[in-house]
């Protein structure tokens, strides 16, 4: 079943205002195949060299590919690099 | 750059084991500790780099998150200065060639003088001596007008004189003068005389009076054109000019030299002797003993190293060896042919020199004969040349 969208997303999307910066969702930048960062994160639920699962508040990202590793990390956002091969919210 | 900058910060390379480790890795984040490169070795394993300054941090994060933190490796410039505690020789030392380098960077050990053609390089380093351009000279007080002074003063021969300065190295440039040329007075009175024996063929007589015909034969010093020309008027005096003439005439030469049938050679015997010595500045300092002299006789082989970058600088300092290789003399027969054909170029080259670039020669022949142990071999030459030379008259004259 599809997740409904928040007062705070269907707001932002009437007035034309990055969603991100009213609700509580991360912000997800995938470059290729290769590289991923994710903003206004919630932490690491799970880490591995396959599965990374990073909570986002209202929703959160499961990351699978194969030698996954985290280049960068701090309390905002996070950078993955690795062969990705799906991204799964949940 | 990112390593340039790593490393100067310092970092270390960990190993953490523990269950939760994404735990530890939001512990981390939320106080704000950067990671580098934390790559799970296993699902309880892994590896990170952080830096140096984030230890206490990562423990307290570690220990938090019920983790064991392992540190494996630590490197950059604290770690290196760390290992540098208590080596105060070490640092002082290096302290003090840093100085010696920068203090030696700003004077001058070698110079290079360029340009010279006549004017001797002892005189020119003479000249800029007292111009205060010396080895050992600071050479950021070198002033170049008053150095090309001073050199132009002390040597008139030169024309231009400047020092540029390359690390240690003074490289001193020069322009030599151009001698004026000689003037030729139209006015005095020269005549055309003889300037060797011969039998005279043309006369090519610009200015002055023949005083010579072809197939003359005339001396060294006899007049061929005279200065005095007659007037056409009878009662006219005769005027006085500078003759300007070219006579050639038949000359003959008879050129000797001669040369050892046999010579003295040295033979190296295969025993060698090592000398060293330091040069420090003015100074030499021999480690061996000096007073002693080699039995025997001995080829002396002599090479400097220089404590230097070539182009960049030099130190004042240099190791000398000195190799001397014992030999023996062996006298050995000459080749008859190989000496007498080395003879008859020699004297065909200096007869060339005495005929100029005018000259022609006509007939030659060699002869040779030994004596003595010694070969004579004799040129006689018949050549053709301009005999004219210029001699000034007098008031007697």
């Amino acid at each position: 079943m599809a997740r409904k969208p928040s007062a705070a997303e269907r707001a932002a999307e009437l007035l034309d205002l990055p969603v991100e910066s009213l609700a509580d969702v991360p912000r997800l930048t995938v470059v290729g195949c290769r590289s991923a960062v994710v903003e206004q994160h919630r932490g690491l639920l799970r880490y591995g060299r396959e599965l990374i699962e990073v909570a986002g508040g209202r929703v959160c990202l499961r990351i699978r590919g194969a030698d996954l590793e985290l280049r960068a990390m701090d309390r905002d956002a996070l950078l993955l690099r690795g062969e990705i091969v799906s991204v799964e919210f949940f | 750059m990112y390593r340039l900058t790593e490393s100067l910060r310092g970092w270390v390379s960990a190993e953490l084991e523990g269950a939760e480790t994404a735990r530890f890795l939001n512990r981390c984040a939320e106080t704000g500790v950067e990671l580098r490169r934390a790559v799970p070795a296993d699902d309880f394993t892994l590896s990170l780099r952080f830096r140096r300054r984030e230890l206490d941090a990562v423990r307290a994060a570690a220990e938090k998150s019920g983790c064991t933190l392992r540190l494996l490796r630590e490197r950059g410039l604290p770690a290196s200065a760390r290992t540098l505690r208590g080596r105060y020789l070490l640092c002082a030392g290096s302290l003090l060639c840093a100085l010696a380098l920068l203090w030696a960077s700003l004077h001058v050990w070698e110079i290079e003088p360029r340009g010279l053609e006549r004017v001797g390089e002892a005189e020119l380093l003479a000249a800029l001596e007292k111009a205060g351009v010396g080895v050992g000279s600071f050479w950021p007080d070198f002033v170049n007008e008053r150095i090309k002074c001073r050199v132009l003063y002390e040597i008139p021969a030169l024309s231009w004189a400047a020092v540029q300065v390359r690390g240690s190295r003074a490289v001193a440039l020069v322009r030599e003068a151009v001698p004026p040329p000689e003037v030729v007075d139209e006015h005095e009175a020269v005549e055309i005389v003889a300037g060797k024996a011969g039998l005279v063929t043309e006369l090519r007589v610009l200015r002055g009076e023949a005083a010579a015909q072809p197939g003359q034969t005339v001396l060294a010093g006899e007049t061929l054109v005279s200065a005095e020309v007659h007037s056409s008027f009878e009662k006219a005096a005769p005027r006085r000019v500078h003759a300007i003439a070219e006579v050639y005439a038949r000359t003959w030469y008879s050129l000797s030299a001669c040369a050892p049938l046999a010579r003295t050679e040295t033979r190296e015997t295969g025993r060698e002797r090592l000398r060293l010595a330091l040069e420090a500045g003015d100074r030499r300092i021999n480690f061996y003993d000096s007073s002693r002299n080699l039995p025997g006789e001995y080829d002396k082989l002599t090479k400097t190293y220089r404590l230097a970058i070539p182009g960049v600088f030099s130190l004042p300092l240099a190791l000398t060896v000195e190799r001397y290789r014992a030999c023996e003399t062996v006298r050995t027969a000459r080749d008859k042919a190989a000496l007498r054909a080395a003879l008859e170029a020699r004297l065909t080259e200096r007869l060339r020199t005495e005929i100029g670039e005018t000259g022609e020669i006509r007939e030659k022949s060699f002869s040779v004969s030994e004596r003595d142990g010694l070969l004579y071999v004799t040129l006689r030459a018949e050549c053709l040349e301009n005999i004219a030379r210029e001699r000034r008259l007098t008031e007697e004259n």
